[in-house]
């Protein structure tokens, strides 16, 4: 969907080093940083059918396998199969001498036209008909095989200490249907029973080489091999369990389920999506994906010409402001640090604070200016609009912030090429008004406040939309093989209100101030 | 990037009072029963097969060039029977695809030279590759993103899918002027 929008031409940094489009990262408005997909934990919220739509509780999900237990795909095509009716006329049960007709159901793509009776399926009375489910002829194995990985896992959660007790609540094992594996509170086995030997499956053994091979048979060397009755490597790996050869082996393989997912922070642990139940509905109950919560930034023209090391281009972007509330929008020189690990040494050493990440509480973020952290990507320093109650030093939970966040994300740093920077930082700021969902249905924008832009960095604004103008020169030393990628930061206001929710006593909505890191690429152009 | 100006010449267009835009160089069979509700863009060369049965179209939807919309029918052992044909708001169909589906969800994709099979149901914020071909009855989940011939499930939408395509079809129509 980002082209229908061009979004991928401007990538924002997540504070882990992972460049996305900016739908499809997210904002956590509690420690107030992007999150990436890498950066958050994915939960099952429930299991439905594509299909039918049918939902299914997450247990009978686990006993089917994730399928469905009504609809099926073709095994040839992976379409999914329809059911069609014929009738048959048998004699009839009241008096057999006459003749009855009976309907009969089969399944069929429509697709590729295989249907049920090309695997030699009979027809079924009902439309719900039970088809023949294949084999799998290591079934007694796996079975083995299971539970003898089961006592594994038990007796190695059991033999572990307790050496690391994670508070977090919701991320543990419970949440993801692993609670059978966590150690109970009173070890089951006493130690002398963990340490007996557990005897291998069966069917485990040794392999061994034959020294005879069997001659392999004429008809190998003889028959010509009907290729179209061959059945591809998708078709065997889609039936897993039997993997036949032939295509007359093919049978109906029940639709994959889907899942509708929330997502949290994995640093605060709070929801940053979470999806209406329906499997029908596109409805969120909490949706804080960064495109509803961040300025978006993206070329509004293709470049006229090739920009070419050394050259210099004027390029028009695009912002607009998706919050309720008014923002002003500072650009400034490209400004990202890389997480990692040293810097956290390097910081904690200097601090020397106490940090305790249980207790970590994100919501109060409003740091001084001095400690605009290097080392994430969206870095928050007080603003000058809220008085002296954002000067109020904080600095124990933003580092165990910044702790908790490199201890729990994974650093990814992609490398991206930055070889473009602009020639002039424009000292002034542009103030974008709030979202307005009416401003669709005025057609005349005669009472737009006027904010006495330099019509030159503004030429043209329109809601909460306006485009700047900005003076970029590509480094001459760039390698010109490479596309113009234009790095810069902005820094706008946030105006957090989860903060007057959560905290009665808080005066009101927090204003912060936010920066962001993109990555813009400037060669993309329109194509329709 | 900002879409390009699309122009076309007024006599060419008929703007109906609710904002659609329908070019007059179209076939639009039983034109009684078809319903386009408002600020909808209807394009050169496109066919609505209105005369098999009912076709409503919803709130600024962008039905492209030489796109082909035909209600479904279905076979019952005495004879064939036409369904209507519902597309949702905020739609958008790509030049020269067929659409043959039951219903087409609000926020829907559509790519160009798609086969949209008999009584297929695409649901809401779905999206149809280029290219694509669906078999008939298929079932196209939210937030799925479709391709290939068969058509199979390859692809996530984004979440705020919903917005980018109010923000698509909006922009499509902003650009959508006569000339001057």
């Amino acid at each position: 969907m980002a082209h229908v929008q061009q979004l991928e031409g401007a990538k924002y940094i997540c504070c882990c080093g992972s460049l996305k489009p900016i739908c499809s990262i997210y904002f956590c408005r509690h420690c107030l940083r992007l999150r990436c997909p890498y950066c958050v934990s994915h939960e099952v919220d429930s299991h439905y059918c594509g299909n039918c739509s049918e939902n299914m509780p997450s247990a009978e999900a686990k006993q089917k396998k994730n399928r469905c237990g009504t609809c099926y795909d073709c095994p040839s095509c992976r379409q999914t199969l329809t059911i069609r009716a014929t009738t048959i006329q048998i004699p009839s049960e009241a008096d057999p001498a006459k003749l009855a007709v009976q309907k009969l159901y089969y399944l069929a793509c429509g697709f590729c036209r295989w249907t049920s009776r090309d695997a030699g399926l009979p027809d079924s009375p009902s439309t719900s008909g039970t088809w023949q489910e294949p084999e799998s002829p290591f079934s007694k194995e796996i079975v083995h095989m299971h539970d003898y990985l089961r006592v594994l896992a038990l007796r190695e959660k059991n033999s572990k200490e307790k050496k690391f007790v994670h508070k977090s609540k919701y991320l543990a094992a419970g949440r993801h249907g692993l609670a059978h594996l966590l150690p109970k509170r009173y070890p089951i086995s006493t130690p002398d029973e963990m340490y007996k030997p557990i005897p291998p499956p069966e069917y485990v053994a040794p392999t061994k080489g034959d020294d005879e091979f069997q001659e392999l048979s004429d008809k190998f060397f003889e028959e010509e091999i009907n290729v179209p009755k061959v059945t591809s490597l998708e078709q065997r790996l889609h039936q897993l369990e039997t993997q036949p050869h032939e295509t007359s082996a093919l049978l109906p393989t029940h639709k994959q389920l889907l899942i509708k997912r929330s997502l949290r922070c994995r640093v605060c642990e709070r929801n940053i999506s979470k999806p209406e139940y329906s499997p029908v509905s596109v409805k969120f109950k909490i949706q804080l994906n960064a495109f509803y919560h961040v300025v978006q930034v993206r070329m509004a023209a293709p470049l006229s010409q090739p920009l070419n090391p050394g050259g210099t281009a004027t390029i028009l972007l695009k912002l607009s402001n998706p919050t309720q509330f008014p923002t002003s929008i500072k650009f400034l020189p490209f400004a990202f640090v890389p997480l990692s690990k040293d810097d956290l040494s390097s910081q904690m050493g200097a601090l020397d604070v106490k940090v305790d990440p249980a207790r970590e509480s994100s919501t109060d973020v409003s740091l001084p200016s001095n400690i605009s952290s290097p080392s994430t990507s969206i870095t928050i320093i007080a603003s000058p609009s809220h008085g002296g109650r954002s000067a109020l030093p904080s600095e124990s939970s933003s580092s165990s912030q910044m702790m908790k966040e490199v201890h729990v994300l994974p650093i990814r740093n992609e490398k991206f090429v930055n070889n473009c920077r602009l020639v002039v930082v424009p000292e002034a700021e542009v103030v974008l008004p709030p979202k307005d969902e009416t401003s669709d249905f005025v057609d005349d924008y005669a009472d737009t406040p006027d904010f006495n832009d330099d019509p030159k960095l503004v030429p043209w604004r329109k809601a909460n939309k306006a485009t700047v103008c900005l003076d970029i020169v590509r480094d001459q030393n760039s390698n010109p093989e490479e596309e113009p990628v234009l790095g810069i930061t902005i820094e706008y206001d946030y105006v957090n209100t989860i903060v007057a929710l959560e905290n009665k006593s808080s005066p009101g909505p927090q204003k912060v101030r936010l920066q962001t890191h993109v990555l813009i690429s400037l060669n993309t152009g329109y194509i329709q | 990037m900002e879409l390009p100006d699309i122009f076309y010449d007024r006599p060419a267009y008929v703007e109906t009072a609710s904002g659609n835009k329908v070019s007059r160089n179209t076939v639009l069979c039983g034109s009684q029963n078809i319903v386009i509700n408002g600020k909808s863009i209807v394009r050169e060369g496109v066919i609505i097969r209105g005369d098999l049965a009912n076709v409503r179209i919803g709130r600024q939807c962008v039905i492209n060039k030489e796109v082909v919309i035909r209600p479904p029918f279905k076979k019952f052992s005495k004879g064939v029977a036409f369904f209507p044909l519902h597309i949702g708001d905020n739609a958008y169909i790509g030049e020269g695809s067929i659409v043959n589906a039951a219903v087409v969800g609000s926020y829907t994709y559509i790519g160009k030279n798609c086969i949209i099979g008999r009584r297929c149901v695409l649901k809401d914020c779905a999206m149809i590759a280029d290219n694509t071909v669906l078999a008939p009855e298929t079932v196209v989940p939210s937030f799925s993103i479709y391709s290939g011939s068969p058509g199979l499930h390859t692809g996530d939408q984004p979440d705020c899918t919903q917005d980018l395509m109010i923000e698509f079809t909006k922009s499509y129509y902003q650009h959508f002027n006569p000339n001057k």
